[in-house]
């Protein structure tokens, strides 16, 4: 049996998942924008770099790493969203019942709530 | 509906004619002997699309129904229809263009067109599902004042809306009339008639499912080339690109960074407008809707970025494919070693090399089909803007009759029709390179610093998204039209007063700027009602508590 958990205590588990979740999105989306950023000031500033033939075959570097960043996309993609669908929903609604139980939910949905946490920004 | 599929049948045959009536006048290749087979595919094409628009119809009768199919798409389904609303026949055919003029280069536009995607799923999409209705204004209207922001949203969501239009109508133009031997007019009107039965009758179920069935045609399509292209080269990839090599004019150049962006000041604004303007494409973002949680929102990203990652690899190696194959054979090149092959018809031209008649039937059939599935999609989301967004939150705050919303939405898809018929005729012939790259500035510029503010910034408030996004909103149409691309090459004045053609780098910084000092200094009532409303909006986006249900039907 889960004990039912305080009001405080509910809410503050809430809010960690919360800037947990925030976070990870905004690691994951710096991942991309480096991997991309990068590759778009080699265009402007070191298109020589990006020349560069691998070995002995004709593919450049600013192919393989074009691609590259293609296929980290749709990883990243599927990595959050396996992560978010396999664990952090369930965590969410897991919180989310305790919430319930703690009498918090209403204030919440509501949002008179003094604890207030901006979001990534 | 029976007079709908009786119009659908004469359309169908006033093609038949047309193409017969038309003779071989067109300029171009071989387009002038008629491809009976590509119009066959076609007509298969309209008459399947025009059946699913009839059984839509009756999912579309309310408003729910009619913009997001219910809320009952499922993750998979969404994610092939984005990403058949986001792969165009401008991106199809004009990044194998690019890629055959410039080689690499061509990958620079592929590789911005897809990493705005990470970027949707991470920071947008299932906040989005959780927080909107019908249009991306509902959740700029969450806390905020619905009348301001709305009219803001709607404006630059219309804008875009029809940027992206006049390049898809004048492309579908020019295309249909090179492939099917058809006249420009006769083509504009038919895509038009086309794209407003489907979005009229059928309402977003009948333009999800004309997306998914473009999708897979163009993926199939695009597949089985590359299959071909990589049979010819032997299945060896130093033989494919070296023949590509040795055939263009640039030689080793075309695998590395060449003049295409000039400075790095181009290079990062456009990697800026195609990255974040993804996020803020009214179209696209409408999709979210029609799935029926922040987990199928999640889903659909995901498959629509596997989808639409695959295909720009896809179009990759057709493009240099088409500099393989084509420009080493003469019947194809000038005796001055140029390209006799129209802009941007080389993937259509390959097709024919590779499968013959029948494969270039399909792969033009394909491309115009590719081009109403997104004309369907712009219009259903202008729709949206001027009904649900002007028309019952702006003019009559929120109190409507659904029936006469319903009205009112069917009369702004065939007004956006018309409009799209319009512009695509008076366009005709012009440089309108530009509106693709406009559209993108726009939601990059101005959709896209509101939205991710919105749904993260506590202190933003109404004046900062309305000065803001006004603000925004005239700097990009001032540099675009000051830009060399508008100034030089439309208006043909001598030198562009503003240097770039792409101006995210200036514009898109300057939004968020403005929206942060006139919301920090907006001390009106409404900013403190603005701002105590984003707790609760929060959480919602958060948890998902109390979104807009799906319906049973």
């Amino acid at each position: 049996m889960r004990k039912i958990a305080s009001v405080q205590e509910a809410k503050a588990r809430f809010y960690k998942f919360v800037s947990f979740r925030n976070k990870f999105c905004v690691y994951l989306s710096l991942v991309v924008l480096v991997c991309y950023y990068t590759f778009v000031l080699s265009i402007g500033f070191l298109p020589e770099i990006l020349g560069y033939r691998l070995g002995p075959s004709s593919i450049t570097l600013g192919i393989l790493w074009g691609i590259s960043i293609i296929v980290i996309s749709i990883i990243g993609t599927g990595i959050y969203t396996l992560f978010a669908n396999k664990y952090f929903d369930k965590e969410q609604s897991q919180i989310i019942e305790d919430l319930q139980d703690s009498g918090a939910l209403e204030s919440m949905i509501k949002g008179d709530d003094s604890h207030q946490k901006g979001g990534v920004r | 509906m029976k007079k709908l599929a009786i119009f659908g049948l004469f359309s169908i045959l006033g093609v038949c004619n047309l193409a017969s009536a038309a003779g071989l006048d067109t300029a171009g290749f071989a387009q002038g002997e008629r491809n009976y087979f590509a119009i066959g595919m076609f007509i298969v094409f309209v008459a399947v699309t025009l059946g699913i628009t009839y059984f839509s119809s009756k999912v579309s009768k309310t408003s729910q129904g009619f913009y997001t199919a219910g809320g009952n798409i499922t993750g998979l389904q969404n994610g092939i229809a984005i990403s058949g609303d986001y792969m165009s026949a401008a991106s199809f055919l004009g990044i194998v263009g690019l890629i055959y003029a410039n080689g690499f280069d061509g990958l620079i536009y592929s590789i911005g067109f897809l990493v705005g995607w990470p970027i949707v799923v991470f920071l947008i999409a299932e906040k989005f599902r959780n927080l909107g209705k019908y249009t991306f204004a509902d959740i700029i209207a969450y806390r905020l004042d619905s009348k301001k922001v709305r009219t803001i949203s709607a404006i630059s969501g219309l804008a875009v809306v029809i940027f992206y239009l006049i390049a898809q109508m004048v492309g579908a133009g020019g295309l249909i009339q090179v492939l099917f031997g058809l006249p420009y007019t006769y083509a504009i009107i038919i895509v038009g008639i086309l794209m407003i039965c489907y979005v009229t009758f059928g309402g977003m179920h009948a333009t999800t499912w004309v997306q998914i069935i473009k999708a897979c045609l163009l993926l199939g399509g695009a597949t089985v080339m590359v299959i071909m292209i990589l049979y010819m080269s032997g299945f060896d990839l130093h033989r494919y690109f070296e023949m590509a090599i040795s055939n263009h004019a640039k030689g080793e150049a075309i695998m590395k960074p060449g003049t295409f962006l000039p400075d790095p000041v181009s290079a990062i604004s456009l990697g800026l407008a195609l990255m974040f303007g993804t996020a803020g494409l009214p179209h696209i973002l409408m999709r979210f809707f029609t799935v029926k949680n922040a987990k199928e929102a999640r889903k659909s990203v995901f498959y629509a970025t596997g989808l639409i990652g695959y295909f720009y690899i896809l179009t990759f190696i057709i493009g240099f494919g088409a500099i393989a194959f084509l420009l080493g054979n003469p019947e194809f090149v000038g005796e001055d070693g140029k390209s006799l092959i129209p802009p941007n018809m080389e993937a259509v031209v390959l097709s024919k090399v590779l499968g013959g008649d029948v494969f270039l039937g399909f792969i033009s059939a394909v491309a115009f089909a590719t081009i109403l599935a997104v004309v369907a999609g712009l219009t259903i989301s202008g729709a949206g803007a001027i009904s649900h967004d002007l028309y019952v939150n702006v003019c009559k705050d929120g109190k409507c009759d659904p029936q006469v919303e319903m009205r009112v939405t069917k009369i702004a898809s065939i007004g956006i029709g018309i409009l799209a018929i319009l512009l695509g005729l008076a366009f005709q012939g012009q440089n309108v390179a530009f509106t693709v790259g406009l559209a993108f500035a726009i939601a990059a510029s101005v959709n896209f610093p509101i939205i991710l503010l919105c749904i993260y910034w506590k202190n933003l408030t109404t004046n900062g998204v309305l000065y803001g996004g006004i603000i925004g909103l005239v700097t990009v149409l001032t540099l675009v039209i000051l830009s060399p691309s508008v100034w030089v090459s439309v208006l043909g004045f001598e030198s562009a007063i503003f240097p770039y053609n792409h101006p995210a780098i200036f514009s898109m910084p300057l939004t968020f700027i403005a929206i942060w000092v006139i919301s920090r200094s907006d001390s009106s009532a409404r900013a403190k009602k603005d701002k105590e409303g984003f707790a609760a909006q929060d959480f919602r986006a958060q948890s998902g508590i109390g979104i807009s249900e799906a319906v049973a039907h």
